[in-house]
C-alpha cells in the first residue's frame, strides 16, 4: 500500500521557480513559432492503442494502457507527433497542405520497474511538404527556439536514414546482417558494430566504407568523401540533399550550430530522411530530436510527407538552470493590519499591487518571525 | 579540462601504462583515499570509482569519458557512446558449475551471479528459462552449498574455480575494457575525443 508521501513512481511535482521558468520559455517559444505561421493545438491525454499506439514510433513495451469504459484499449500519448498525424487526417482532413502546426504538453512512457516517465513537450510538425525548405525551416526553428532560451554550446548532429540503407544495400549485406549493424549503431556499440564489419565476407574496400562512417562527422567537407562511392542515382540523391540542406541552412547562418554525423541512426522503421538531435553543454543526452517521417501520414489515410521536432522541456529547464541559477523570484511585500483599519489596508495593497509589487496581507500577530523573514519589505498598516 | 572515470584496482594499473604508452599522461595515477585527482599537466581529471559506477557516471555527463570493463557495459551501460576496445583487463564470461552435478530433467536452472542481465539475456536468446539468483560476490559459493545449479561469472586465470572444484561450462562473451564516451561530450567535443582515441589507438597498436 502506498504511504501517504508517495506518489506513482516516475512523476514528479514541479515547484514554483520551475514553473515559472517553464512557463516563460514555453511563451518565449510559442511567440517565435506563431511568427513563423506555426498554430498551437491541443490533442487528448488518451488516445486508442490500435491506432495511435500502433503507428506511434515509440515502442510498444513503452506505452501505458489501460481501458477506457467500453473495454477498448486505449494508451496515454507517448509522443505529440501521431496525434497530430491522425488530426491532421480526419478533423483537418479538407485542409489543404502544407499545414503548420506546433504543441505544447505532457507525454508518457512505461518505464517498467522505474515506473511512468511525464515529458513534458514542446514541438512543431511541418506536414504536406517533401522538399528540402521544409527541412531546412524545421532545423532552423529548432535552433532558433533553443537561441530564444540559453546561451549554452549547442549543436545540432544531422544524419540521414537514407544513408545507411542505401550503403548496406550497395554493398550487399542480408537483412539479419543488416539489422545487427543497426542495432550496434543504435546503441552507440561502436566496438561491436567494427567487430562485426571485419567478420563479414565482403570487400576489404567495403570493410573500410563501413569503418569510415563512423568518422563522418562535422561539417559538410567532412563527408563528402562517401558520395564518389557508389554511383546510383539514389546514392547521389542522398548527398545533394545533405549539400543542400548545408546551403540552406548557411543562408539561414546556423552553420556554427549544426554539424553531419552520418553514423546517426534514427528509427528506422518510422524515420525516412534526414534526422538529428541537438545536444546541448552541460546536458548528458539530446534535448530535442526530430526528422523526417514520411511514412506515418498514410497509416491513417492521408498520405503524405512530413518533419518535426520535439524539444523536451525539462531537460531544457535543467539546462538553463545550470546556466543561470534558479529561476528570478520577485521580492514580496507583507502588509500587517489590524481588524479595526482593514479597510485602509486594503485600499494601501491594492494600490501597490496597482505598482506590481506582490502583496500579502496578514492580520497581525498571525504570522511568525521566520515567515516574516521571508519578505523583502514589511509594511505595518495603522 | 576531459574528466575520465576509471574502476580501482587492477584495472587501473593496465590503464596505467597504456595511458602513458599513449602519451595522454606522464605519471600514474595513483590510487589512495583521495577520489578525485588532477593532473594539472596534462589537463585531465581522474575520477575513481567502482567498476559498475562507471558507466553511470558517464552516462549522467559528470565524466566526459570512462574506461570500464563490457561486462560492466552488458550489465549496466546504456545510453554511451562505446568507442574503442582497449585489450586491457581481459577475461571472459562463462557459465560454470560442478564438473557431474547437472540439474534434473524438467527442473527450472537456478543460475547464481552479479550479472542478472547478462545471464537471463543469454539463456533467453538459447531458449531455456531459469531462474536468476543475484549475489554481490563470492558467487562460487552457490554450487557449492547447492543455493544454485549454476553461475554465471568473470573468470579471467580459472584458479579461483579450480580451487572450488567447479569448471567452466560454458563461454558466454570475451571480456576486455572499453572506452566509452557521454553522449553530448562526444558531439560537443569532437575534436578532443578524436585527439584521445587516435592517441589510444596507437597505443593499444604499439
Amino acid at each position: 500500500m502506498p504511504l501517504s508521501f508517495e506518489k506513482p513512481l516516475g512523476t514528479k511535482d514541479v515547484l514554483p521557480e520551475k514553473l515559472i521558468l517553464i512557463r516563460e520559455i514555453t511563451a518565449k517559444s510559442k511567440d517565435l513559432l506563431e511568427k513563423w505561421g506555426y498554430e498551437e493545438i491541443e490533442t487528448p491525454v488518451i488516445e486508442y492503442h490500435q491506432t495511435v499506439g500502433l503507428y506511434s514510433k515509440i515502442q510498444e513495451e513503452k506505452l501505458i494502457k489501460f481501458l477506457d469504459p467500453t473495454g477498448k484499449t486505449v494508451i496515454l500519448k507517448p509522443d505529440l507527433t501521431t496525434p497530430i498525424a491522425r488530426f491532421v487526417s480526419s478533423v483537418y482532413r479538407d485542409v489543404e497542405f502544407p499545414i503548420r502546426l506546433m504543441y505544447q504538453g505532457k507525454v508518457y512512457r512505461n518505464l517498467g520497474s522505474h515506473g511512468i516517465e511525464e515529458i513534458n513537450q514542446l514541438g512543431l510538425e511541418l506536414l504536406g511538404l517533401e522538399n528540402l525548405e521544409a527541412d531546412a525551416e524545421v532545423i532552423t526553428l529548432a535552433v532558433k527556439t533553443i537561441l530564444k532560451s540559453t546561451n549554452s554550446d549547442f549543436k545540432v548532429s544531422i544524419g540521414h536514414t537514407k544513408f545507411l540503407r542505401l550503403l548496406f544495400k550497395e554493398i550487399g549485406c542480408d537483412e539479419i546482417i543488416e539489422n545487427q549493424l543497426f542495432q550496434y549503431l543504435l546503441t552507440h556499440d561502436y566496438v561491436g558494430f567494427k567487430d562485426l564489419v571485419n567478420k563479414l565476407s565482403i570487400s576489404d574496400q567495403y570493410k573500410t566504407y563501413l569503418q569510415k562512417i563512423l568518422k563522418f562527422r562535422g561539417d559538410l567537407n567532412n563527408i563528402l568523401e562517401a558520395k564518389s562511392w557508389f554511383s546510383t542515382s539514389d546514392w547521389h540523391n542522398v548527398f545533394h540533399e545533405l549539400s543542400g540542406l548545408w546551403e540552406i541552412l548557411t543562408q539561414y547562418e546556423l552553420a556554427d550550430y549544426v554539424c553531419y554525423d552520418l553514423s546517426h541512426v534514427g528509427r528506422q522503421y518510422y524515420y525516412t530522411g534526414l534526422i538529428y538531435n541537438v545536444y546541448c553543454a552541460g546536458h548528458p543526452y539530446p534535448i530535442c530530436s526530430g526528422g523526417r517521417y514520411d511514412g506515418l501520414l498514410a497509416s491513417f489515410d492521408r498520405p503524405a510527407p512530413a518533419t518535426g521536432f520535439a524539444i523536451n522541456m525539462d531537460d531544457l529547464v535543467r539546462v538553463i538552470i545550470k546556466e543561470q541559477g534558479p529561476a528570478y523570484c520577485q521580492d514580496k511585500t507583507l502588509l500587517i493590519y489590524s481588524p479595526k483599519n482593514r479597510l485602509p489596508a486594503i485600499k494601501r495593497a491594492e494600490e501597490l499591487r496597482k505598482q506590481g509589487k506582490i502583496v500579502i496581507m496578514a492580520l497581525e500577530n498571525t504570522v511568525t518571525e521566520n515567515y516574516i523573514k521571508g519578505f523583502g519589505e514589511i509594511i505595518k498598516s495603522s | 579540462m576531459l574528466t575520465i572515470a576509471i574502476p580501482k584496482g587492477r584495472i587501473l594499473e593496465e590503464a596505467n601504462s597504456l595511458m602513458i604508452k599513449s602519451g595522454i599522461i606522464n605519471e600514474e595515477v595513483k590510487e589512495g583515499r583521495k577520489l578525485i585527482l588532477d593532473d594539472q599537466v596534462d589537463d585531465i581529471r581522474f575520477i575513481l570509482a567502482k567498476p559498475q559506477d562507471v558507466p553511470t557516471y558517464v552516462k549522467y555527463g559528470v565524466a566526459d569519458v570512462g574506461i570500464v570493463g563490457k561486462d560492466v557495459l552488458l550489465e549496466w551501460g546504456e545510453g554511451l557512446y562505446e568507442l574503442m576496445d582497449l585489450k586491457i583487463g581481459l577475461c571472459r564470461i562463462s557459465i560454470c558449475g560442478k564438473p557431474d552435478k547437472t540439474c534434473d530433467r524438467g527442473e527450472m536452472p537456478r543460475i547464481a551471479t552479479k550479472y542478472p542481465k547478462i545471464a537471463s539475456t543469454y539463456f533467453r536468446e538459447k531458449g531455456q528459462q531459469v531462474e536468476i539468483i543475484k549475489l554481490n560476490g563470492s558467487v562460487e559459493l552457490a554450487p557449492l552449498l547447492g543455493l544454485s545449479h549454476y553461475i554465471v561469472d568473470i573468470v579471467s586465470t580459472g584458479r579461483t574455480l579450480k580451487e572450488n572444484g567447479l569448471v567452466e561450462l560454458e563461454q558466454i562473451a570475451n571480456i576486455s575494457c572499453r572506452l566509452i564516451v557521454n553522449q553530448a561530450t562526444y558531439h560537443l567535443k569532437n575534436t578532443v575525443i578524436e585527439e584521445l582515441v587516435n592517441k589510444l589507438e596507437d597505443g593499444v597498436r604499439g
